[in-house]
C-alpha cells in the first residue's frame, strides 16, 4: 500500500507544477502586451547576457514593441519562439503581436492582419572569403548548394534560383555553420545580419552577388479582425518613421550585436 | 576547457533549461506510466468497444509523430477547440500520451508473458479478479517487462526536446540561445549532449538497482 501512496503524492506534486505553470498565464491579463519574436536574427532581434548575468532579449523590433507598448500604456513582454511557430502563436491568441522581420507576403494576408511597412533591407549572398571571387552574380550561383532560413524571405529568392540546393534550417548561426563547415556554398541573408555575421565569424565574407531588391520590407503582425491593434500599431510606426527612430533603433541594435 | 567556461559562464541558462527537462520527463514518464498501464488493461478487456478504444489509442499515437501530435494539442487546439494550453502543459500531455501508447504495449506483453497457470492458481485459491491482476499478475509482469520500461523512459527524456519547438525553455532551447548569443554553433549542444547523458545514465542505473532488487527472489 505504502508504494500506491508515494504514487499517488508524486502525482499530486506533478499536478501542483503543472496548475502553478498556468497561473502564471492568467496573469498577464492585465495592461501587458506579449509580443512574438524568433530571437535568433541581430540586429532586429537576439539574445544578449546583460550586465546582471541575466538573459535578455534586444535588437531593434524590441525597441519598436516597447514604443508600441508605450502608447498602448501597458508592459511588454518578449515571447522567443521559433520563426515557424510565430504565426500560429498569433493565430492561436498567445501573443498579441508579432514584430520579427516578419515579410508582407501576400499568402500571411489570408491568417494575420499586418501593418504599414517600417523597415526595409538589402539582401546579401555570404560565402567563404576564399570563394568571394568566384561568386560576383547572381548567375554564378546557378547550382550551388545554398543556406537559408527556414519559411524566410531568403528562402523564396533561392529558390529563384535555377538547380539550387537549399538547405533550409530555423537557426541562422546554425547556417553559418553549414557554410564554415562546406556543407553549403553560400548562405543568402539579410544585409544588416549578414555584416554582423560576417564581422563575427573568421573565413566568410559578403559577396558581390546582389539578390534583385524585391523586398517589401518588413510589418507588424496582428492578430486577424483585431482593428484596435491594427490602428494602435500604425499610429505608433508612423511616429517612429517621421521622427526618425527607426533608422535610430537599427544604428544602436547593429552596435549592440557587434558588440556581444 | 571551452567546454567548462562555457558551462560555468552560461550555467544559469542551463539550470533552466534542465529544471524544465526534468519536469517534463517527470512527467512524461509518472502520468505515461500510470496511463499506459491503464491502457493496456483496456486492451485485454473483455468488452470489445473498450478494447477497440484501446486499440485505437495505440495505433494511433504509435502511428503518428511526436511533433505531430505535439502541435496538433498546442496550435490545433487553441485555434479551432479554443483550448489554450500552456507550451509546458501541451509538451506535458504531448509526452505523456505519447509515452502511454508505447508503455501500454510493454505492459500488455508483460501480462501476457505471465503463466496462465499463475492466474488460474490465484483464481483457484479464491481471489478475486481484481485482486489477481493486482497481487500475482501485474507485480510478475512488470519484472519481466522493467528492462523495455526502462529504454521507454530514456526515450521519453531525449524526446522531450521537441518541446523546444513550442518555445518551452528546455535544455536544447537553451542551447539555441547560447549559439545566438556566443555564436560558436558547436560547444552548447555538446554540453547539452552531455547533460543528457547524465540525466540518461542515471536514470538507467537507478532502474538497474531496482532491477537487481527485483531479481534477488529469483536466486535460491
Amino acid at each position: 500500500m505504502k508504494k500506491w501512496g508515494i504514487l499517488f503524492v508524486a502525482l499530486l506534486m506533478v499536478t501542483s507544477v503543472l496548475a502553478a505553470c498556468g497561473n502564471d498565464k492568467s496573469n498577464t491579463a492585465g495592461k501587458k502586451i506579449i509580443v512574438g519574436m524568433s530571437a535568433d536574427f541581430p540586429p532586429y532581434e537576439f539574445h544578449i547576457k546583460n550586465e546582471k548575468g541575466e538573459d535578455e532579449v534586444v535588437g531593434f523590433d524590441v525597441e519598436i514593441a516597447k514604443e508600441i507598448a508605450k502608447d498602448l500604456n501597458a508592459e511588454v513582454e518578449i515571447k522567443d519562439m521559433k520563426f515557424e511557430s510565430l504565426l500560429n502563436e498569433l493565430e492561436s491568441g498567445r501573443v498579441d503581436l508579432v514584430i520579427s522581420g516578419l515579410s508582407p507576403k501576400p499568402e500571411r494576408l489570408k491568417q494575420i492582419d499586418m501593418s504599414k511597412i517600417y523597415y526595409k533591407a538589402e539582401q546579401s549572398v555570404v560565402s567563404r572569403t576564399a570563394d568571394k571571387d568566384k561568386y560576383t552574380t547572381m548567375e554564378s550561383l546557378e547550382g550551388l548548394k545554398i543556406g537559408v532560413q527556414k519559411s524566410s524571405i531568403q528562402e523564396d529568392i533561392a529558390k529563384e534560383i535555377p538547380n539550387a540546393k537549399l538547405t533550409s534550417l530555423s537557426k541562422i548561426s546554425d547556417i553559418v555553420l553549414q557554410l564554415t563547415s562546406g556543407r553549403v556554398d553560400v548562405a543568402v541573408l539579410e544585409g544588416p545580419v549578414a555584416e554582423s555575421f560576417v564581422k563575427q565569424v573568421d573565413g566568410i565574407t559578403i559577396t558581390d552577388a546582389k539578390p534583385a531588391n524585391e523586398d517589401e520590407g518588413y510589418v507588424v503582425g496582428v492578430k486577424k479582425g483585431n482593428k484596435e491593434m491594427l490602428d494602435q500599431v500604425n499610429t505608433t510606426l508612423d511616429r517612429l518613421i517621421a521622427d526618425g527612430s527607426i533608422d535610430k533603433f537599427v544604428a544602436e541594435a547593429s552596435a549592440l550585436a557587434e558588440k556581444k | 576547457m571551452e567546454l567548462f567556461t562555457m558551462f560555468w559562464e552560461y550555467r544559469s541558462y542551463f539550470l533552466t533549461g534542465v529544471q524544465y527537462t526534468l519536469i517534463l520527463a517527470a512527467i512524461g514518464v509518472l502520468c505515461g506510466f500510470v496511463l499506459g498501464l491503464i491502457i493496456a488493461l483496456l486492451r485485454m478487456s473483455s468488452w470489445k468497444i473498450v478494447r477497440f478504444f484501446g486499440h485505437a489509442w495505440v495505433e494511433f499515437l504509435r502511428g503518428t509523430p511526436m511533433l505531430v501530435q505535439l502541435l496538433i494539442i498546442h496550435y490545433g487546439f487553441a485555434t479551432v477547440l479554443g483550448v489554450s494550453f500552456s507550451p509546458i502543459e501541451s509538451g506535458a500531455i504531448t509526452l505523456t500520451i505519447n509515452s502511454s501508447a508505447y508503455l501500454a504495449e510493454i505492459f500488455r506483453a508483460g501480462i501476457e508473458g505471465v503463466d496462465r497457470g499463475q492466474g488460474e492458481a490465484a483464481r483457484s485459491l479464491g481471489m478475486s479478479k481484481g485482486m489477481t491482476l493486482r497481487f500475482i499478475i501485474i507485480p510478475q509482469a512488470l519484472k519481466s517487462v522493467l528492462p523495455a520500461i526502462g529504454n521507454e523512459f530514456i526515450t521519453i527524456i531525449k524526446e522531450s526536446s521537441i518541446v523546444s519547438m513550442i518555445g518551452v525553455t528546455e535544455i536544447i532551447f537553451q542551447s539555441g540561445v547560447i549559439v545566438g548569443i556566443t555564436y560558436d554553433p558547436m560547444t552548447p549542444y555538446l554540453i547539452a549532449a552531455i547533460m543528457y547523458f547524465i540525466l540518461t545514465f542515471t536514470l538507467s542505473r537507478i532502474l538497474g538497482v531496482f532491477e537487481r532488487k527485483l531479481k534477488a527472489s529469483d536466486h535460491r
